[in-house]
């Protein structure tokens, strides 16, 4: 008996995971025509219009794409390295019996438009309708290359200007000689054009490259900064006029500083070395937290940014091998051996460093920033040493056309070198005089 | 009473797993089903599908392949019950000294529509030629049970047959909007191996380069030398591992970030990611740290500066070199400085347009009209 109820429970459950997605009864007639009604009836050309919106988003989203949907619009954005924007609109007009179907793309800039002139026959169909809809929006969804102006997430600053360094503890540069430089400043960041609560940021969805080069009559530097996302968000509230922007993540960062010096006023006693920089590093920030907080408010934008990072560098130099003859710094610390290193003044040693930037962007035609780094450096292999390097900028600049902007920039340099409980410190500043173009 | 419980929801249990073994066997017995695909080449003299069909290439791609000679093409034997129709030919019109090879593959999509799909690819490119049938039929398998832009979509993803360049849509007629067909232009890449291959010998012949330039400055360099060219050294080479090295602050900097950004420029421009030319770029340290500097030990902040820091600068001067040529396009300053930036992607690209690898691939709706055409013209010749 027992048996018997198992044997049938057996089949009672096969039969219901067999049959159970399979209908008992085929269709009845009667119903059959009703949904052959229902699919040939006249639908709203809102309802339709509803209908293509959420299918096309679905659909970029099998691209990759971001998207967000505003009535009758999608904003859709693709990030991965290769930053693309569409905004996507769909408007339905019934007239004379035919559905017409405008969808407007705009991709990275390039404009487009179509109209679909379609019988109620397609339109009542969601299959067949989907597909003419689709077959616009494929040509702009797929396509990897070739569409628009893929700068748009570029921005980048050319400056020219002239500079003056004074060497001591004086607040005002004395030196009437000076330097004329050149920069270059090119950011990758498009996430600062996404207006999403929450976007998630994968390797490379941002990058900065910043390079100066000098021509000095008595001071030469050489400086450039590279800064690679590794992952990060990106979080906005609000409108694009009136909102708030908060990108975080872990970054990889290279930093490179080396002065040289020429002029005999500048230079410090030299048995040892050749060059004697006050401070000469390359940095290979292995890992750095970035954050930046920003608020636009109009045409003004406000923006606060914190770095902090750690890692290797080449350098720096101290203020303890200035001016020591070869027997000297035999008895000093051996971390350091300018002799070893061909007479340059440099240890290879651990970095922390941290950079803090405020910044308060076209206020009336103005640009106000403010700025410090701060470099902890000790040596890699161990011994009682360390240097720290303070650099604090102040800037304001004045936009005499909307990409040009002349700017007043005064920076405070001070070292601060121990070794074996002895300190030593020096200070410069420099006044620079510069324009800036904004590409 | 319990031990019967037991046994019966024992019994329930492994009957029910044993039914779900078996409908998950049928489920896959019927997805692995091998799908019959026919095979024809047009061109006497270029048999690319019977040779394809010998080498065990569809039977690999679990197909059941039928080849028909294209002189038996017309006789009264009719083919049916198969999925895919692939025919091969030669284009009259050459590309890049070689008339390139076509390809036509007949399908249906999910709304019965008889689908044609047409490509080229160039004659002895083998990599090319099986990658573009084995992502088409692919396409076409999707198509069968979707729409275009889906199975388009479905197999973007899937990295088909390489990158998508250009999406273009053919109307029947403006007023109608009924879609006639699709044209993309896509680029397959090179292969692995071809990628591999030709980055590891611009990796050598690069640190070639340095090597020479190290013995140029034979004295200058002969202050790091501890080892010889010689067996006995071999040992202790590999043994010292690595230490911090006593060279010039730019030698150790400038020198070997740019030389880093140099070697992953190299992978980048051969088509690999950021992560896997960083890779590279470790490599390339590697081969000059144990190659071009045998007689030195190997020096670690070498390899961080050069690796590392010039993986970091390579792709800021890549993306730097793409920016400057697109602001300045057809400049020769233009051209200048993205030389200067990224060396290897405009050598790289010189070398490329040999073959830029695009290629086109056209998708037809066949008009039932026409099909029927066809059919009763095949029906009177017969």
């Amino acid at each position: 008996m027992k048996s018997a109820i198992q044997v049938s429970l057996f089949f009672l459950i096969s039969f219901i995971l067999l049959f159970n997605s399979v209908p008992l009864y085929p269709e009845s007639k009667e119903s059959a025509i009703n949904k052959e009604i229902t699919q040939k009836k006249i639908v709203s050309p809102e309802e339709r219009t509803e209908y293509l919106v959420n299918q096309c988003s679905d659909f970029l989203k099998k691209f990759g794409w971001i998207t967000t949907i505003d009535g009758s619009q999608i904003m859709a954005f693709r990030l991965g390295g290769r930053y693309d924007e569409m905004l996507l609109k769909i408007e339905t007009v019934y007239d004379a019996g035919l559905y017409n179907f405008t969808v407007a793309i705009s991709k990275n800039g390039v404009q487009t438009q179509k109209v679909l002139r379609l019988p109620g026959s397609i339109v009542s169909d969601d299959s067949r309708l989907r597909e003419h809809a689709l077959s616009v929006v494929v040509p702009f969804a797929a396509a990897e290359k070739g569409i628009g102006d893929f700068r748009r997430a570029f921005s980048s600053i050319f400056s020219f200007g002239y500079s003056r360094t004074h060497d001591g503890r004086e607040f005002f540069p004395a030196y009437a000689k000076g330097n004329l430089h050149l920069s270059w400043q090119l950011e990758y960041d498009p996430s600062a054009r996404i207006l999403l609560r929450d976007t998630t940021l994968a390797f490379g969805d941002y990058t900065a490259f910043n390079v100066y080069l000098d021509w000095a009559s008595i001071v030469r530097e050489n400086f450039f900064n590279i800064d690679l996302l590794i992952y990060g968000k990106n979080k906005y509230f609000g409108s694009a006029e009136h909102g708030t922007r908060f990108m975080y993540g872990f970054f990889n960062g290279l930093e490179y500083f080396r002065p040289g010096f020429s002029d005999s006023t500048m230079k410090w006693d030299r048995p040892v070395t050749h060059t004697q920089p006050y401070i000469q590093y390359a940095i290979w920030r292995a890992l750095q937290l970035n954050m930046l907080i920003s608020r636009r408010n109009g045409p003004a934008l406000y923006s606060a940014g914190i770095m902090l990072g750690a890692g290797m560098g080449v350098g720096p130099s101290s203020l303890f091998y200035a001016g020591i003859t070869e027997e000297e710094e035999q008895d000093m610390s051996p971390a350091f051996r300018s002799i070893k290193y061909r007479k340059q003044n440099y240890y290879f040693s651990y970095t922390l460093p941290v950079r803090l930037v405020l910044c308060a962007d076209h206020v009336y035609g103005f640009r106000f920033e403010a700025g410090y780094n701060y470099y902890f450096f000790f040596p890699v292999i161990s011994d009682d040493l360390y240097d720290m390097l303070h650099i604090f900028k102040g800037s304001m600049g004045y936009y005499i056309t909307s990409d040009v902007i002349m700017s007043i920039q005064y920076e405070r340099w001070k070292i601060e070198s121990m070794l074996y409980d002895k300190t030593r410190t020096h200070d410069w500043n420099r006044l620079i005089i510069e324009f800036r173009n904004y590409f | 009473m319990q031990g019967h419980l037991f046994k019966f929801y024992l019994y329930k249990t492994v009957s029910i797993l044993l039914f779900i073994a078996f409908s998950a066997y049928c489920a896959y017995a019927e997805d692995s089903k091998s799908r019959k695909i026919i095979l024809t080449d047009t061109a006497v003299n270029f048999p690319v599908l019977k040779t394809m069909l010998d080498s065990g290439f569809f039977t690999g791609n679990n197909f059941s392949a039928e080849y028909i000679p294209f002189s038996d093409i017309n006789s009264k034997r009719t083919y049916t019950n198969f999925d895919f129709s692939l025919m091969s030919g030669l284009k009259e019109k050459e590309k890049d000294g070689a008339k390139p090879a076509s390809f036509n593959l007949f399908s249906v999509d999910s709304f019965k529509r008889n689908v044609l799909i047409g490509w080229d690819v160039p004659r002895e490119d083998t990599y090319r030629t099986e990658k573009s049938i084995r992502s088409m039929i692919a396409f076409a398998e999707a198509v069968r049970t979707s729409t275009i832009p889906d199975a388009l979509a479905e197999a973007g993803t899937a990295g088909f047959p390489g990158a998508i360049e250009k999406v273009s849509v053919i109307y029947e007629d403006d007023n109608i909007s009924n879609v006639s067909g699709y044209e993309l232009i896509v680029n397959t890449g090179f292969s692995p191996t071809h990628r591999f291959v030709r980055t590891l010998s611009e990796l050598t012949l690069l640190t070639g380069v340095g090597m020479a330039n190290y013995w140029i400055n034979k004295d200058a360099n002969m202050e790091d030398w501890r080892y010889k060219y010689r067996w006995k050294d071999v040992g202790p080479r590999f043994r010292d591992g690595w230490y911090w090295d006593s060279n010039a602050f730019r030698t150790n900097t400038i020198y070997h970030i740019y030389a880093g950004a140099v070697y992953y420029q190299t992978a980048r421009s051969n088509e690999y990611g950021i992560l896997a030319s960083t890779a590279w770029a470790f490599t390339g340290s590697l081969i000059w740290e144990y190659i071009g500097e045998w007689r030195e030990q190997t020096s670690g902040n070498d390899m961080v500066f050069t690796a590392f820091g010039g993986a970091l600068a390579g792709e800021a001067f890549h993306q730097t070199s793409i920016y400057i040529e697109n602001c300045m396009p057809n400049s020769v300053y233009g051209t200048i400085f993205s030389f200067l930036l990224d060396p290897m992607r405009i050598i790289n690209r010189a070398l490329d347009r040999c073959f830029d690898g695009d290629y086109k691939v056209s998708i037809v709706f066949i008009n039932p009209a026409v099909q029927a055409i066809i059919d009763n013209i095949h029906k009177d010749a017969h």
